[in-house]
């Protein structure tokens, strides 16, 4: 059991660290400014340098937060859901047929950009209802046949995009830029695009947390405490579902964030998913940002996209968690 | 009149693309008793108990708690009524021992987002009885995880208690511990009924605990009810052959039937 202490104090470092992060990424790169001169252009007065940080590197700041946070709660979610700590909405394929389903909006359909976002939660649950129901073996829900079908689910669909990527004019097009899952060039429009969805599976996630509790028992034991176990796993995907599409919408496909935020926070606040939700959402927006910050300084003044940084992170991190998962959850 | 708890007119169940395990079985179950059944593998007990706790759905026929229909009770209310406590369990490694059993309490917090003060009163009431009543005081703060089977077992029983319902149901409790634990939730479940006047309804493997902690004995035989009664008056070695198809004594034993299954 973890204390109220250790809780409250990892719930305080980790908004420390993502203050102090967000000033760090909002001085990283080729313009630099002080504080005060960032407090006076954005409150005070106009100041040229401090207009071109807030229309070029505050929306992406802002998008990476709001990323990592559904990303983080999506890979929760789902997670309880399955029943299974190794459960990512990236490894599972949600996140690739929901960037298939874009991808195929931006080449064929780009005058209806606006309904991006909703046609990506389709492909997003296309992508879920076909590993569920392709995992369903003798009337359970095996978990390493989740891992396995959403392997083969999720390179399906990463490799139609890259197919459609390649056959629609290479590097320069936009369906190229949401496969390779980097945050450049995004205005505040992608953002307040972002947040009006993720803001509702964020909320709404906040109303799962006693059901996604109960369902880390036995579903016999949680329907005899009361619990519609089928619906309620419904209800919890299809949050789960939405927080990974949209964010794949307008970020791009990125993996493993959504494993390795709830594990460390399980490790740092508990499984109980009264804190572990809301402290996913803090530690996701951390990872993400990080990573993204990471990938625009590292090689300035060329940029290695944050998907990328997370599978070079996650996928090490990937293998760590999977030979410790069978004493980590089971009791 | 003595009342009955469950009541089953008429039910019919197949698992898919199997023959009907139970055609048109009629049973009652008495209330405020310690009732069990009894079987071999395959016999039905368990689809049986499965019934009786809405994890399963008859294809015909009606099973009642007390007068109203279970299929029409939704399954928050059903939780307030009836306590389960299934064969297997699983629950997170970083769990305390109170935390668990204060899960019996969602039935009552279902879909609420904030309760009163009262209302946590009121739970904070029941699990500390429920942890009480099992002897979990001293470990509550402990990680279920760090528990033995038995003590395992007695927190499973514990959430149950936390539900507040007067009807207990248990699947093969005493499964998979060793004899000492047995005993232990044994006496435990004869507790709750004669101090708490709960009805208790288990399944349990081993005929003689079964003979010697029951009121009442369902001995079940291919879907069939072989007989029902107290043990006294039904255990006899032709019902043991037509239950379990072997050949043995019955004697008695704390002046009660016994079975040598040796």
């Amino acid at each position: 059991m973890v204390s109220t202490t250790r809780k409250v104090l990892a719930f305080i470092i980790t908004a420390v660290i993502l203050v102090a992060l967000f000033v760090v990424a909002t001085n990283a790169g080729t313009l630099q400014v002080s504080p005060s001169q960032l407090f006076n252009g954005l409150f005070v007065a106009y100041d040229d340098q401090v207009a071109t940080i807030f229309d070029l590197r505050f929306p992406r700041i802002f998008i990476a937060m709001v990323g990592g946070a559904a990303l983080a709660v999506s890979g929760v979610l789902l997670q309880a859901v399955v029943r299974n700590p190794l459960a990512d909405p990236g490894i599972i394929g949600i996140t690739s047929g929901a960037g298939f389903a874009a991808v195929l909006m931006t080449a064929f359909l780009p005058m209806f950009f606006y309904f991006t976002p909703l046609v990506a939660c389709l492909g997003g649950f296309v992508a879920f209802g076909l590993v569920y129901s392709l995992s369903w073996h003798h009337g359970t829900l095996s978990p390493m046949r989740i891992i396995l079908v959403g392997i083969a689910i999720s390179a399906m669909f990463s490799g139609l995009s890259s197919a459609f990527s390649s056959g629609t004019g290479g590097a320069e097009s936009g369906v190229a830029a949401l496969v390779n899952a980097n945050i450049t060039a995004k205005t505040w429009n992608d953002f307040w695009t972002l947040l009006a969805y993720a803001a509702i599976g964020l909320v709404l996630s906040l109303f799962t947390v006693r059901r996604c509790d109960m369902l880390a028992l036995e579903d016999k034991t949680a329907e005899g405490l009361g619990l519609n176990v089928s619906r309620s796993r419904l209800a919890i995907s299809a949050v789960a579902v939405l927080l990974a599409s949209i964010t794949t919408a307008i970020v791009g496909p990125i993996s493993f964030l959504g494993l390795i935020v709830p594990h460390i926070a399980r490790i740092l606040v508990g499984s109980r998913h009264r804190a572990l939700i809301p402290y996913s959402m803090i530690l996701g927006a951390v990872v993400l940002l990080a990573a993204d910050t990471i990938g625009r300084t590292i090689v300035a003044p060329f940029e290695i996209s944050s998907a990328i940084i997370m599978s070079i992170i996650g996928g090490p991190a990937f293998i760590i968690l999977l030979r410790k998962a069978r004493d980590s959850y089971a009791a | 009149m003595p009342h009955n708890i469950f009541t089953l007119k008429g039910v019919t169940f197949a698992y898919p693309n199997k023959k009907p395990l139970f055609r048109r079985l009629n049973l009652t179950v008495p209330e405020g008793k310690v009732t069990t059944f009894l079987g071999a593998n395959g016999s039905g007990k368990s689809t049986l108990f499965n019934l009786m706790t809405k994890n399963l759905t008859p294809q015909a026929g009606y099973i009642f708690l007390r007068g109203g229909n279970v299929a029409d009770i939704r399954p928050a209310d059903f939780a307030k009524l009836v306590a389960i406590v299934h064969q297997h369990n699983i629950a997170p490694g970083d769990l305390s021992v109170r935390q668990l059993v204060s899960y019996g309490r969602f039935p009552y917090r279902h879909g609420h987002m904030l309760y009163s003060a009262k209302d946590r009163a009121e739970d904070e009431r029941m699990v500390d009885w429920a942890i009480e009543t099992c002897n979990l005081t001293d470990v509550q703060n402990g990680l279920v995880f760090d528990l033995s089977g038995g003590q395992r077992q007695r927190v499973w029983i514990a959430m149950a208690l936390a539900q507040g319902a007067d009807v207990l149901l248990l699947d093969e409790p005493t499964t998979y511990l060793d004899v000492r634990y047995q005993l232990d939730i044994l006496h435990l479940v004869r507790r709750l009924n004669r101090e708490h006047g709960m009805t208790v309804v288990m399944v349990l493997h081993d005929m003689n605990q079964a003979l010697q902690y029951s009121d009442e004995v369902i001995a079940l035989a291919n879907g069939h009810i072989a007989a029902q009664g107290r043990p006294d008056d039904v255990v006899t070695s032709e019902l043991i052959e037509q239950v379990y198809s072997v050949n043995l004594e019955v004697t008695r034993v704390h002046d009660r039937p016994f079975v040598l299954a040796v």
